[in-house]
């Protein structure tokens, strides 16, 4: 699966919210990563739940992941912890593999200096109601 | 880097780690749990110097290098069962 979520900012009406989707790749399976997930090949877009309607909204943060679809939830929630606290004081963006996870992470200056772990915890938190739908 | 702010940094980090995986769980950060990042923040806090003090206060108050002012991405629309990502590099 590759399940982003996406703090978008409106450009004329200057509404915020965070769109998540989740993607899925039918068939595959892997232990480590695929390279061409999820830039070449997203996947089948599953579910969307979107609070900004698209297109044209400046994106302010993300958060990817690229998780085996059987992934339950706990452990992919400890491999993101796992990913945080090996990143955590390197610079912007932040990308790594944990086992057959890839995780990443963007957001601007504003965001980070307001508090990088409360922005990751409100785009986890979407991808992961997301996920449970 | 003195064994203090290291320390100190160190424990910051837990913490936040700590606060986000109660936020995911959705379970609560107990005022026992942060008393004891606390206490042990405060020890660290008192074996700095006046100047090891500053420093760290500057670099918590700094956001994390690399951040930009803007990304260079903006959101497109996807369809369900479409195979395109849901955003790209802006123009």
């Amino acid at each position: 699966m590759y399940l982003t979520a996406q703090r978008v900012l409106a450009p004329t009406s200057q509404k915020t919210g965070i769109n998540a989707f989740l993607y899925a790749h039918a068939g595959r399976k892997w232990h480590v990563p695929p390279s061409d997930i999820p830039d070449r090949d997203p996947g089948r877009l599953e579910r969307k739940d979107i609070a900004v309607p698209p297109p044209g909204n400046r994106v302010r943060s993300y958060l990817d992941i690229v998780a085996p679809d059987d992934l339950s939830a706990d452990e992919l929630r400890r491999r993101l912890l796992a990913f945080l606290k090996r990143v955590q004081g390197q610079p912007f963006p932040w990308e790594a593999v944990d086992g057959p996870c890839l995780f990443r992470i963007g957001m601007d200056a504003e965001l980070a200096k307001a508090g990088w772990s409360r922005e990751v915890a409100a785009l986890a938190l979407a991808g992961a109601g997301l996920l449970a739908k | 880097m003195s064994k203090a702010t290291a320390k100190y940094l160190e424990l910051i980090g837990e913490l936040q780690l700590a606060r986000l995986e109660h936020e995911l769980r959705r379970v609560p950060f107990t005022q026992e749990e942060e008393v004891e990042y606390v206490a042990e923040l405060d020890h660290w806090w008192r074996e700095m110097t006046g100047d090891e003090q500053d420093a760290v206060e500057r670099r918590l108050a700094g956001d994390p290098s690399g951040a930009p002012a803007q990304l260079p991405a903006e959101d497109v629309e996807v369809e369900i069962g479409s195979g395109s990502a849901p955003r790209r590099e802006a123009a």
